[in-house]
């Protein structure tokens, strides 16, 4: 019997941080707007393309326009530019490492939802197709697939660092993967080679904690990593500081060479950078505009 | 070991080598390093296969060696057992008696002689002496040595008592042949004992030395309380009369709600020499008669108290008047008079008779009553000194003499009828009343000339009718006759009490002579004690002074207070016997507050010459160190965080399981029945009926909710037997043929809901209350179900009855049927005669306890959830009137329960004639 109220109340919860989540990506969404991607040639659309004359053969007489057609002899048919619908490929990590938030600051993986999901609040707008990399949840147009989106992305995962990468994209489509990309770098690689195989482009964006930035420990200390599964004990923490500040940016060497190979952006926020401003760059690199 | 610099000396002193193991611990701590932390890092994966650059940790901080090494100094030297002023072999035979005078002004300066008695006992303990303690409040002996080891640890505990002391028994004790040689320490409270005390000291001197600690302190005691004019005298003496010391008198009382206060405080100074002090206390009268004991502030010691038993009180009178539904106006009310006349000088009680017997007044007024229900409880009462005093009025004038003749509660048979001198048709003029006797209870006052009486009762001839006169006229009438019946007596005004047969009552002359009769009526100040009688302690003073109520003594025989002075058993306090009030103060004069002068022979110790034992506070230091080190590894290791959280969720669940668990009763009562108003019905036992009368009060609560301001509660199902019904403004009972009768206790219930102001609401289903067949089924069940139910008499609800408008105008009260008559309470006064143009009369009842009908309303009142009807009434539209009515009236009876007559009152009549179309 008590199964179900605890799943109750999870689920109660879940809902509430989906819904924060949701409020707190709107909120930032406001401030971006991605283009239309207009096809440069004629098909459905809003925007005008061209008047060409009417032919016989395979235009069927309802397709005249009279307004046009009225100013001269001539019949003419009115072509509209040809718009598809894009779609935005998300990839969020959720395992035990993004959990950590030191004092003071959201945890990664909250800022992290949060910028993917207005970035994907951004792009519904927009008109494009929004859904999951990972298969989760296959883009789809309409504000209800955000909303979806938000209640899967409020789920937590129950690995350290993350194990599968992103597999199934939509070809030519655009992707963002968030994580802290401190396990292991090749899951990231992986994911690149795939996408690259069928044209997405998109963004690698890192978060990280300030407390991984500067690395402020001293004294005898055993480092766990949020699930325990890793531990690394030192005498003197303070000492170990330039080395790991070395590897972590080695770390980011790395995955922005990754990236670049690919023709992908890489961008970072280790929580110290205005949210909103990161979102604005996250879109431009996205293909987006800055309102 | 022993002496030393500054008498420091050591119990174990080997214990103190241990020290030499600090450095140790010093060098060992600092190698050892700390425990690591544990620190959460996501992006320890970086930090694999990195290395130390050095191999040595980080120390144990400083601050924690230091800590740590103290710690353990601290408990080796607590270990030690350090002891300052160490008079060890400075003692003399191997056994002590220590006196401990702990008589009545020990509470004084208990403390001190606390400390001396704890330290003498240890300091015995440590020189391996048996000791045997004398305590002088409650010395029986005999005398028993024990080993001082034995008694430090037994710790026993002695208190001041508010007692004399039993120094017969100990001097006759101490000096017993077979004593064996001892030292004596004698703590005493540095007043003398007299020549009890100095042949004791001459004999102690012989078996051993003698040494005395004694207080310092200065004792006042309150030794007399005298009343001269309207003074209150209070006589103060104190001990050590050299120095100069003031204080306050306090005169405890009670505030007018019974809370105790100190109602006035007085300065007092003794100069330099001076003994006796007596200080004048003058209140007023409100205040004099809340005084319940003085006190000396700062002397906190039982002789210090002076308790008042009644002697400054005034006198409670009771004032009786028969239920009064005549709605007279104030200044024609019988008591009016009485109650100004007695006002600040008595205090008044009202209520009906039994009440007022229970409080036990002095004196009781009834006027013109004709006969009592409680009138054996009545003369019972005067018996034991009450005093009764009646007026005549006309309800006794029309009663028949035969019945009054029997009545012990007049002090002369009267005759019917009475005199009238002022009428129209009679020749003689209103008398003027004659000076009264020099031997009665009037004596002295002087009768105004203006006073004339214009109808009076008169009294039978009898021989001693002369006697029983207190004041007549001037023809020689009696006017005030009085009898004596037991202790007590019964009074007689010939004349009314309010100013309709005489100006009497208006007269200055009224309230003295109802003073004079008040004064009779006291009791209690000038007793005798009777040997015989049994008296028992009420209020005790313990031996600081303090006063306290008490159930536990027993009672003791008026011969042993009269012999004995204060013990145990006889404490001062304050003594009851029946109503007899007795207070017994220590008194103390000068002869006990002489200060104690010790022979040459001696030894007079000082406070400071004590030795104490220091491990405990070594012992508790190193507990304190203790547990900073162990907040400090905590912090060091980085856990303390998290600890602190854990324990403080572990302590704020500990007090929540203690909040959660209510301990008293009112936790269980519906929060919601306490904010909102709840209707109720009384559960029948029949499921069907119940249910009924459970929807009709939702539905009957959904319509005050659309249509009024009152937005009652979920309604509520009560079963008197157990349920608090206070929490109701009204009850619906439905009765039906198969209900049983409640229990005792229901009825009582019942009833005390009803005198509070609860209504009941009868209704018979039937939809007749009349003499119908089908009628008197029901109202048999209704006659069985309420027998034991304070019913008053009922009338059908009259046309102008305020529950016809209080929120609409109603003449009908329907329910599922229309038939049945609404029966109310009866308005006390059939008299009251409608106005002219007035569209009721001027009557305001208070609200009738009870309501009876037959319609069946909770049928009608019952919708379902969505607001439909559940029960068919009447047929079609006019189905829906008659249901429609039914809400009326049920929303009309809460207006009526909640508001009482409010509707009644003249501001309304103009808007209810505008709507009545008038």
């Amino acid at each position: 019997m008590s199964a179900v109220p605890s799943f109750y109340a999870e689920a109660k919860q879940r809902s509430e941080q989906s819904g924060a989540l949701l409020l707190e990506a709107e909120r930032l969404a406001r401030s971006v707007v991605f283009g239309e991607h207009g096809q440069r040639r004629s098909g459905n659309g809003e925007h005008f393309w061209q008047y060409r004359p009417f032919d016989e053969q395979s235009d069927e007489p309802r397709m005249i326009d009279h307004r046009r057609s009225a100013k001269q002899d001539q019949f003419f048919v009115r072509q509209l530019e040809w718009q598809t619908p894009q779609a935005l490929h998300l990839w969020v990590d959720n395992s035990g490492s993004m959990q950590y938030q030191s004092k003071g600051y959201h945890s990664k993986r909250w800022r992290g939802a949060v910028l993917a999901l207005a970035a994907a609040i951004s792009a519904e707008k927009a008109g494009e197709k929004v859904g999951f990399a990972d298969g989760q949840l296959r883009p789809a147009l309409g504000f209800g697939q955000i909303e979806k989106m938000a209640q899967l992305l409020s789920h937590e995962g129950s690995d350290d660092y993350a194990i599968l990468a992103p597999t199934e994209f939509m070809p030519n489509a655009s992707a963002l993967f968030v994580s802290d990309f401190l396990g292991d770098i090749s899951i990231l690689s992986k994911a690149l080679e795939l996408a690259s195989e069928v044209r997405v482009r998109g963004v690698v964006l890192q978060i990280l904690d300030p407390s991984e930035v500067k690395f402020q420990f001293s004294g005898r200390a055993i480092f766990e990593s949020i699930l325990g599964s890793v531990e690394h004990e030192t005498l003197q923490a303070s000492d170990l500081r330039s080395a790991y500040l070395k590897r972590l940016s080695a770390r980011q060497d790395e995955i922005e060479h990754l990236c670049k190979a690919a023709g992908w952006h890489f961008l970072c926020s280790d929580g110290q950078d205005n949210v909103s401003v990161t979102l604005q760059r996250l879109c431009v690199s996205l293909g987006g505009e800055q309102l | 070991m022993s002496g030393g610099l500054l008498g420091l000396g050591f119990l174990a002193p080997w214990v103190l080598l241990g020290l030499l193991s600090i450095p140790l611990l010093w060098i060992i701590l600092r190698t050892l390093p700390p425990v690591p932390k544990r620190v959460q890092f996501p992006a320890v994966r970086l930090l694999i296969g990195l290395r130390d650059d050095t191999q040595t940790s980080a120390h144990t901080p400083w601050w924690l060696l230091v800590l740590r090494s103290l710690l353990v100094a601290s408990v080796i030297l607590g270990l030690a057992g350090p002891l300052l002023n160490d008079r060890r072999g400075t003692v003399g035979a191997d056994r002590l008696v220590i006196i401990v005078d702990n008589s009545w002004g020990s509470g004084q300066d208990w403390a001190a002689m606390q400390v001396q008695l704890d330290s003498a006992v240890s300091q015995a303990a440590i020189a391996g002496q048996d000791v045997a303690i004398v305590d002088v409040a409650q010395f029986e002996g005999p005398l028993v040595f024990r080993p001082a080891t034995l008694l430090e640890r037994e710790r026993a505990v002695y208190e001041p008592q508010a007692v004399d002391g039993a120094w017969p028994v100990i001097s006759a004790e101490l000096v017993k042949e077979g004593i064996k040689d001892h030292d004596t320490f004698w703590i005493s409270t540095g007043l003398d004992h007299g020549a009890v005390s100095e042949t004791l000291l001459t004999h102690l001197s012989t078996k051993g030395e003698v040494t005395v600690w004694q207080s310092d302190t200065v004792h006042v005691s309150s030794s007399e309380v005298s009343v001269k004019d309207d003074v209150i005298l209070v006589t103060l003496q104190r001990s050590k009369p050299k120095m100069a010391y003031s204080s306050s008198l306090l005169v405890h009382g009670t505030d007018p709600s019974g809370v105790p206060v100190i109602l006035q405080r007085f300065p007092v100074a003794f100069e330099g020499g001076e003994t006796l002090k007596d200080i004048e206390v003058s209140l007023p009268l409100e205040l004099r008669n809340r005084v319940t004991h003085f006190a000396v502030e700062g002397q906190t010691h039982a002789a210090a108290r002076f308790l008042l038993a009644d002697q400054l009180r005034r006198s409670e009178v009771a004032i009786y008047s028969a239920t009064d539904n005549s709605e007279l106006m104030e200044l024609l009310q019988a008591t009016h008079y009485a109650k100004r006349a007695l006002d600040g000088a008595a205090k008044i009680l009202e209520g009906p008779i039994k009440d007022i017997l229970l409080a036990n007044p002095a004196m009781v007024l009834m006027s013109d009553i004709t006969s009592l229900d409680a009138s054996d409880d009545v003369a019972d009462w005067v018996r034991k000194g009450g005093t009764l005093v009646r007026f005549a009025g006309p309800k006794l004038a029309a009663v028949d003499r035969q019945i009054l003749a029997d009545d012990p509660l007049l002090p002369v048979m009267l005759r019917q009828g009475g005199r009238r001198l002022d009428g129209a048709m009679t020749w003689g003029e209103p008398k003027k009343m004659a000076s009264f006797d020099d031997d009665g209870p009037f004596a002295g006052l002087s009768v105004p000339q203006d006073i004339l009486i214009s109808q009076q009762v008169l009294a039978e001839p009898s021989p001693n009718l002369a006697q029983q006169t207190i004041a007549r006229l001037e023809d020689g009438t009696p006017l005030v006759t009085r009898n004596t019946l037991g202790l007590g007596q019964v009074v007689f005004f010939h004349v009314t009490a309010n100013a309709s047969w005489s100006n009497l009552p208006l007269s200055g002359l009224f309230p003295q002579m109802l003073e004079r009769l008040t004064k009779r009526g006291s009791f209690g100040v000038e007793t005798v004690l009777d040997p015989d009688l049994l008296w028992v302690p009420e209020w005790i003073v313990d031996g600081y002074g303090r006063i306290s109520r008490t159930s536990k003594l027993a009672g003791v025989q008026g011969e042993l207070l009269n012999s004995e002075g204060f013990t145990a058993v006889t404490p001062p306090g304050l003594y009851a016997s029946g109503e007899l009030l007795l207070s017994r103060n220590l008194s103390k004069t000068q002869d006990h507050l002489k200060t104690a002068d010790w022979p040459r022979s001696v030894v007079i110790r000082d406070s400071e010459a004590l030795s104490q034992n220091y491990s405990g506070f070594f012992l508790v230091s190193a507990a304190v160190l203790l547990l900073m080190d162990v907040f400090a590894s905590l912090f060091l290791s980085g856990r303390l965080g998290r600890s602190l959280k854990t324990a403080l969720t572990a302590f704020i669940a500990l007090i929540g399981v203690n909040v959660a668990e209510p301990t008293w009763a009112e936790a269980d009562i519906d929060k919601a029945l306490l904010d909102d108003v709840v209707f109720a019905h009384i559960l029948t036992g029949d499921a069907v009926i119940d249910r009924r009368a459970k929807e009709g009060l939702a539905g009957l609560s959904r319509i005050l909710t659309a249509r009024t301001s009152v937005e009652p509660g979920e309604p509520q199902s009560v079963n008197p037997e157990v349920d608090d019904l206070a929490l109701y403004p009204f009850l619906y009972w439905p009765i039906h043929s198969g209900q049983e009768r409640l229990d005792a206790k229901a009825y009582a219930a019942l009833n005390t809901y009803m005198r509070g102001g609860g209504v009941l609401l009868f209704d018979t289903l039937s939809g007749d209350t009349g003499a119908t067949r089908s009628g008197q089924t029901a109202n048999k069940t209704l006659i069985r179900l309420t027998q034991g139910l304070d019913i008053p008499p009922l009338e059908r609800v009259p046309s102008d009855h305020v529950l016809t408008r209080t929120f609409y105008l109603l003449q009908s009260f329907p329910g599922r049927y229309k038939e049945a008559d609404l029966w109310i309470q009866a308005s006390g006064d059939q008299s009251v005669e409608q106005e002219e143009g007035a569209p009721f009369r001027r009557l305001n009842d208070g609200v009738s306890p009870v309501l009876i009908g037959g319609n069946d309303w909770a049928a009608a009142w019952a919708v379902s959830a969505s607001g439909r009807p559940l029960y068919p009434v009447g047929r079609g539209y006019a189905g829906e009137r008659q249901r429609e009515l039914a809400f009326r009236f049920g929303v009309n009876l809460v207006m009526y329960v909640l508001t009482g007559n409010y509707k009644s009152d003249q501001v309304h009549v103009p808007a209810l004639l505008e709507r009545l179309g008038q």
